[in-house]
């Protein structure tokens, strides 16, 4: 699909950024915290996208490299002055567990609240570690590639930031 | 449960605004109204654009950074549809990698594009005629191909001192070099009297001045 929508097949790349969209917006709304942002950053994004698809390599993994473009531009929102929104929870309805122990499997609804202030509360590039790793669920590599950093910084601040929400996590514990 | 796995939870249920629909860049990128008037202009171009059926391979080093120029025998008319300058942007937003050589005296351009090899064009219209100049950072690689006819002529002339080449009257075809250096022969257009010249590491080629002496002193006009 790649290589027809190289070719100029514009269906072929409506088709893609239909593929990719939910995903490049969520990103883009992890970064700017504002919806009216996030659209426009992917959609510049996809445009940047389409146009350097010429430059893309065959073969090289497409949705960390459109992330990355995502990501940039999303960044170069952040400080507009549009309202920052912070991240909700959907609200829970009808959650079937399947385990003897829901508990295993799923975080309380007040436990999920308690996380996410600790994670909202995380220093702006660990927070965007985070988030881009466990929320959108992206390997190490793909968080690296996505936001211009090397695996292995990837690697020591995600042990940082993990640390942090640990310890906060135990506080809440015994509070 | 492991941290890692209750930020994966987590993020599992996070409820995020619903994406919105995203137009393709084609149907969102209006190409701006004077362009309608450069395509009508340019079309006319097209229709007689050649390819050297007979190419003789008599490459002249002129010395100007990235550009070669053929001499060719003969051209068969060709049909083309893509004047290929890239894609509409603006001064500010150009994805380029030098700072824009600027001629004050074609006033501000009317068109800003920018190709996938990060050449800049910029078209102006001067007394209803459109004016097409591009640059480049000039290496040793060609950017950008000359055909031209036999006996078409080609003079060495100055501009600020520097050598330039100027390409008059007679049948001259441009193609764009693009990043794999193939040249891409469809897309090739006989072009109007066109002047070549470097600022700095800036290759410049200004095409469609009525005459020598005007395109020199636009040339000339640079500001940097």
């Amino acid at each position: 699909m790649i290589d027809a929508a190289r070719a100029g097949d514009e269906g072929a790349y409506a088709a893609l950024i239909r593929r990719y969209s939910d995903l490049a917006f969520r990103a883009a709304y992890l970064v700017t915290r504002n919806s009216a942002d996030a659209e426009d950053a992917c959609q510049e994004a996809f445009a940047k996208a389409y146009r350097a698809l010429l430059r893309f390599r065959v073969g090289a993994p497409f949705r960390p490299w459109l992330l990355r473009i995502v990501t940039n531009e999303a960044r170069n929102r952040m400080r507009s002055n549009r309202r920052h929104e912070n991240l909700r929870i959907r609200a829970v309805s009808g959650i079937h567990v399947l385990d003897a122990d829901p508990a295993d499997r799923i975080l309380t609804e007040e436990a999920r609240r308690s996380l996410l202030v600790a994670v909202e509360d995380l220093a702006l590039q660990d927070r965007e570690i985070i988030t881009y790793r466990f929320f959108l669920d992206l390997s190490v590599a793909e968080t690296a590639q996505a936001l211009s950093i090397a695996e292995g910084t990837v690697k020591s601040r995600l042990a940082r930031a993990l640390s942090r929400l640990s310890e906060h996590i135990v506080e809440e514990e015994h509070s | 449960m492991t941290i890692e796995s209750a930020l994966l939870d987590l993020g599992g249920a996070i409820d995020y605004p619903p994406t919105p629909d995203f137009d393709t860049p084609q149907s969102k990128r209006r190409a701006p109204l004077w362009w309608a008037v450069a395509a009508a202009v340019i079309a006319l171009a097209l229709v007689t654009t050649l390819v050297p059926a007979v190419r003789e391979r008599v490459t002249a080093w002129l010395g100007i950074r990235g550009v070669t120029i053929e001499r060719t025998q003969t051209f068969d008319p060709i049909v083309s549809s893509d004047v290929s300058l890239g894609d509409p942007t603006t001064l500010e937003d150009a994805p380029i990698s030098f700072a824009p050589v600027m001629l004050p005296a074609l006033g501000d351009p009317q068109g800003t594009f920018v190709d996938e090899a990060g050449r800049l064009t910029l078209a102006y219209l001067e007394d209803g005629h459109v004016l097409l100049l591009t640059q480049f950072v000039g290496d040793l690689e060609p950017a950008i191909l000359k055909q031209v006819a036999a006996e078409a002529e080609v003079e060495l002339v100055e501009v600020n001192g520097e050598a330039a080449i100027w390409i008059g009257s007679g049948s001259h075809v441009v193609f764009f070099i693009d990043t794999e250096g193939t040249v891409a022969e469809d897309r090739g257009w006989l072009a109007q009297p066109t002047l070549l010249w470097e600022a700095g590491d800036v290759t410049l080629r200004l095409e469609g001045a009525a005459t020598r002496e005007q395109a020199i002193a636009f040339a000339e006009s640079v500001d940097q």
